[in-house]
């Protein structure tokens, strides 16, 4: 299997238009996750396949690319003050210990159930996941722009910073007190849902945000760091198999590290809120879309009966409902930008008018 | 007036900075000044636009403008914020709002205005705010926030962006021997991760300098003043604390 993969990897062609897929893909990936942390890799992996890259290399090659972009990405929002390197670490730490877990728990499923059984609990916790935790985050983000889009801390964060179970620790950039006992468990689900989804950013940051009680800025900037201890070491483990790709890593990344920048910038220019309605309304997108893949692993596990015709559609459209959260997501970021900058320009504009009068 | 008096009740129990003006806009001078104080000091701010009697030409898209962006600025702090317009003497209409709205703490005049004229009648303090524009002989500048005009990145840039273009060539025109030796796995895994950290500099490099050389780049408004939002948010914290008091028995010894 390890060399028939190998022999794949040599010889699939890179024509323009698999370039400029790449690439485009790595950017707008790249910028959602420079601005809610994390992002891109569910369209990646699954774009990588449907050129004819072989399921492992697609993962590992994604994964090579992630680390350095998180990396650039975290260095740039670090130097806006937004990045919490302590809480970072924590939390890389117990995520790690999630991935383990959450692999043992795959690995279980698919002894039990077949690969089939195992892409329906993919799936499915994809669905119930991003439902709960994304409609959650919507419904905030809508209740705070109501009054200004200024945010507060959770109620249950600051029950939770009021308990003192040693040890506490002090997160000096996020401006909290907390328990360890409090941020391991968000860490460890992160980590888990990593293993499980392959975006673990979808509960490490809004579990930053409702239960540590950091705010979405420090938040999403901080996932950066836990992306990147987690990708890094997923990387050298790939690495040590042979299943990068360097070419395909390469292609991506000339698109993310452009715009994993530019989303960096993008979150000086807006309110804090924008973060949790971008991040909200992808996660939503994305459950549509995992949805849509049901039918047809339930199908395989002969629960319902569909024809072929008709799981072929639902997995097109279920490709495109990815694309199109990453381009909503995008869309917003980039208005959102240029509306916070034609506002200054004008405010600039009438300053000079005012030296003129 | 009917909107104004709806804002200023809702805000009725903080402690106010009064911000006047004798002409139809505020200077930017003393928009900032006040902004921050009443950042620094957890008040709210009144604009208030005083004009000659039967001039009858405040609401002119300009004023409107001004006014908007004051609201615009102060909102983005978290400043509460109200406007209002009055015509005729200066020191009257100073006087009448004390009346109206309660807890003005003291008066921020924009520069042009003839402080003498209301410090007769009002016993509220009150500072001049003297703007670069209206530089008197012997008047001080207020340090404003500079609008700093940084050297744009080309060479930078285009240094960066030959080496990754250099870099991407190099692989990919050995794109065969570097397939073979990149996916040996084992010690050679070393080889992609360390080939990507070096993509990460140089490209990393080169796209954020040519973000910058097309002029996008972090708006950096916030981080000027870190240091006071936190000692405010400290002084808002400590202020809810409730307060112990010593209960002292009058008739002790007695």
């Amino acid at each position: 299997m390890h060399e028939v993969s190998q022999e794949i990897i040599q010889f699939i062609d890179l024509n323009v238009l698999s370039i400029g897929f790449l690439f485009l893909v790595g950017f707008i990936g790249g910028l959602v996750s420079g601005f809610i942390g994390s992002g891109g890799a569910f369209v990646l992996t699954p774009g990588m396949m449907s050129l004819g890259v072989p399921g492992t290399v697609a993962v590992a090659s994604n994964m090579c690319h992630k680390f350095p972009k998180a990396l650039v990405g975290a260095f740039k929002r670090y130097k806006y003050g937004q990045v919490d390197i302590k809480l970072g670490l924590v939390m890389a730490a117990s995520a790690g210990v999630g991935v383990q877990i959450g692999i043992k728990i795959q690995q279980w499923i698919l002894a039990k159930w077949g690969q089939a059984g195992s892409d329906l609990y993919v799936s499915l916790s994809f669905v119930v996941i991003l439902v709960v935790v994304g409609g959650y985050v919507f419904l905030d983000a809508m209740r705070s722009s109501k009054s200004g889009g200024n945010e507060k801390v959770s109620a249950l964060a600051r029950k939770l910073q009021s308990i003192n179970l040693p040890p506490m620790i002090h997160f000096k950039r996020a401006n909290l007190k907390i328990s360890l006992w409090f941020t391991i468990p968000v860490g460890f689900a992160t980590g888990m849902l990593a293993a499980t989804i392959a975006v673990g950013g979808f509960i490490g940051v809004p579990g930053m945000i409702y239960v540590v009680g950091a705010s979405s800025l420090v938040a999403s900037a901080t996932e950066l760091v836990i992306a990147f201890v987690m990708g890094f070491g997923g990387s050298i483990n790939w690495a040590m198999h042979g299943m990068v790709d360097i070419r395909l890593t390469l292609i991506i990344l000339a698109g993310s590290l452009l715009g994993v920048q530019l989303g960096a910038i993008g979150t000086t220019y807006v309110k804090e809120n924008m973060i949790k309605i971008v991040m909200a309304t992808i996660m939503l997108i994305v459950a549509v879309s995992r949805g849509l893949a049901v039918p047809r692993y339930l199908n395989q596990l002969g629960i319902i009966n569909v024809s072929a015709a008709t799981i072929d559609i639902l997995a097109k459209v279920s490709f495109i409902s990815m694309c199109i959260a990453l381009l909503v997501g995008a869309t917003i970021i980039l208005g959102s930008m240029w509306k916070a900058s034609r506002a200054s320009r004008e405010e600039y504009r009438l300053e000079e008018g005012y030296a003129k009068t | 007036m009917n909107d104004n008096k709806r804002e200023t009740a809702s805000f009725q129990e903080r402690r106010k900075i009064l911000v006047v003006a004798t002409r139809q806009f505020f200077s930017p001078d003393s928009m900032d000044y006040s902004i921050h104080l009443a950042e620094r000091l957890d008040y709210d701010l009144l604009a208030m636009n005083v004009c000659p009697e039967g001039s009858g030409k405040t609401g002119s898209r300009k004023s409107k403008k001004f006014v908007q962006q004051f609201r615009r600025k102060a909102s983005r702090r978290g400043i509460g914020f109200s406007h209002a317009v009055k015509f005729g003497d200066l020191g009257a209409a100073v006087e009448e709002l004390n009346h109206e709205v309660k807890r003005i703490e003291f008066v921020v005049a924009d520069s042009g205005v003839y402080t003498e004229a209301v410090a007769r009648e009002v016993t509220i303090p009150m500072f001049s705010v003297v703007s670069n524009s209206f530089k008197e002989k012997g008047g001080k500048d207020m340090a404003t926030e500079q609008i700093l005009t940084k050297k744009k990145p080309v060479g930078q840039t285009i240094g960066y962006g030959l080496l990754t273009v250099g870099m991407y060539a190099a692989v990919f025109l050995n794109a065969d021997s570097v397939m073979t030796y990149f996916t040996k796995g084992g010690w050679y895994g070393a080889l992609p991760v360390a080939t990507v950290f070096l993509f990460s500099f140089a490209h990393g490099a080169f796209a954020s300098n040519l973000w910058s050389l097309l002029g996008i780049e972090a708006m950096k408004k916030d981080a000027l003043r870190q240091t006071e939002k936190k000692v405010v948010e400290k002084r808002k914290k400590a202020a809810k604390k409730p307060r112990a008091y010593a209960y002292v028995n009058p008739f002790h010894r007695l």
